[in-house]
């Protein structure tokens, strides 16, 4: 199986070198695409001087559009499976072959990951958030996804051309519901995630509240009549 | 408020929420952009189940009937909401002349290197 994993980054000079060093140590046949989102920092010149498999947006067109330029190339080069990475560090690159062996076994069109299968106990405030996602996820499909956020999704060949192409098909929690009313099946995989390496997180309370906002109004609205 | 209006600032909101959904669902609309027209629908629903607030408020400001407090609520909302689209599509506008640039630059280097 020809595996892609997407890795958009955007002002992660700090972390990028060690998070595609690792992955390239641990899933050394596993192909990856850095997606440099128009970074203000050094990000180019890091994917320059190191050699990393890399494109570089002219702008920065935020992270569906990124992921949506990782899927495009995906599907130019034919690949199999396509795996959401992120360039962070808090994600763990072994997971990756045993999600892309649960999907061979399963013949899941998505592999999500989930921490909560891992035992991870709920707390805070992003997971209050995340469980009520999950809720109105099981309401809208009878389908209950136990980590709707976690970020480390696995993407079967199928999937593909649909995210190259679709409208508005962000990688995210509501696209998962709305997938799954039009007969796309997902399975879970416990895995379990790190702080991230460096670097400051995208999601300050501002984006996260409109974060939030839109993928609830997405739920509640969209995803019946989309 | 008299009911038939009341009715009718339902009716509005009721509208603009079916055609907010049917843009969507025929890819006319992002939903990140669909959310203001949402949020509108609510508060008109909200005005329209409770005309106490508004009567509060025209009472508070001091506006001659509750209607005018409507009025002028809502133009100043269109108001911002149309700089707001002014502003973005600027930077739309800039963004797309910066990708014109680039685009033509790499043209040139791809011409350089051959």
């Amino acid at each position: 199986m020809k595996i892609l994993a997407i890795i958009p980054a955007y002002n992660e000079e700090d972390c990028l070198e060690t998070t595609v060093k690792e992955f390239e140590e641990v899933c050394p046949n596993v192909d990856y695409l850095v997606i440099n989102d128009g970074s203000k920092d050094h990000t180019p010149e890091i994917c320059d001087e190191l050699g990393l498999n890399h494109i570089d947006m002219p702008i920065n067109t935020g992270l569906a559009s990124g992921f949506r330029a990782g899927m495009k190339y995906a599907l130019k080069h034919h690949y199999d499976a396509v795996v959401q990475f992120d360039s962070d560090g808090q994600h763990i690159p072994s997971y990756i072959p045993l999600m892309a062996k649960k999907l061979e076994e399963t013949g899941c069109d998505i592999v999500l990951g989930s921490r909560y299968l891992a035992g991870e106990k709920a707390a805070g405030l992003r997971n209050v958030g995340s469980r009520i996602i999950s809720h109105m996820i099981r309401m809208a499909t009878h389908i209950t996804i136990t980590d709707p956020t976690c970020g480390l999704r696995m993407y079967g060949k199928q999937m593909i051309p649909l995210f190259a192409k679709g409208f508005d098909l962000e990688p995210e929690p509501d696209t998962m519901a709305l997938l799954l009313r039009n007969g796309v099946t997902v399975c879970e995989i416990p895995i379990s995630i790190r702080q991230r390496q460096g670097g400051t997180s995208y999601l300050n309370p501002f984006r996260a509240s409109r974060y939030m906002l839109r993928t609830l109004a997405s739920l509640v609205l969209f995803v019946w009549f989309r | 408020m008299p009911i038939f209006q009341q009715i009718l600032l339902l009716a509005g909101a009721l509208l603009i929420l079916g055609i907010v959904i049917h843009s969507v669902h025929k890819k006319r609309i992002l939903i990140d952009d669909s959310l203001f027209w949402i949020a509108l629908a609510l508060f008109l629903v909200i005005l329209g189940a409770f005309p106490q607030i508004v009567y509060f408020f025209a009472r508070v400001f001091g506006f001659q009937s509750p209607a005018n407090l409507v009025f002028a609520a809502i133009t100043a909302l269109l108001l911002i909401k149309e700089f707001r689209t002014s502003a973005k599509l600027s930077l739309l506008k800039d963004r797309v002349n910066q990708l014109a640039q680039e685009i033509a630059l790499r043209d040139s280097n791809d011409k350089d290197s051959k």
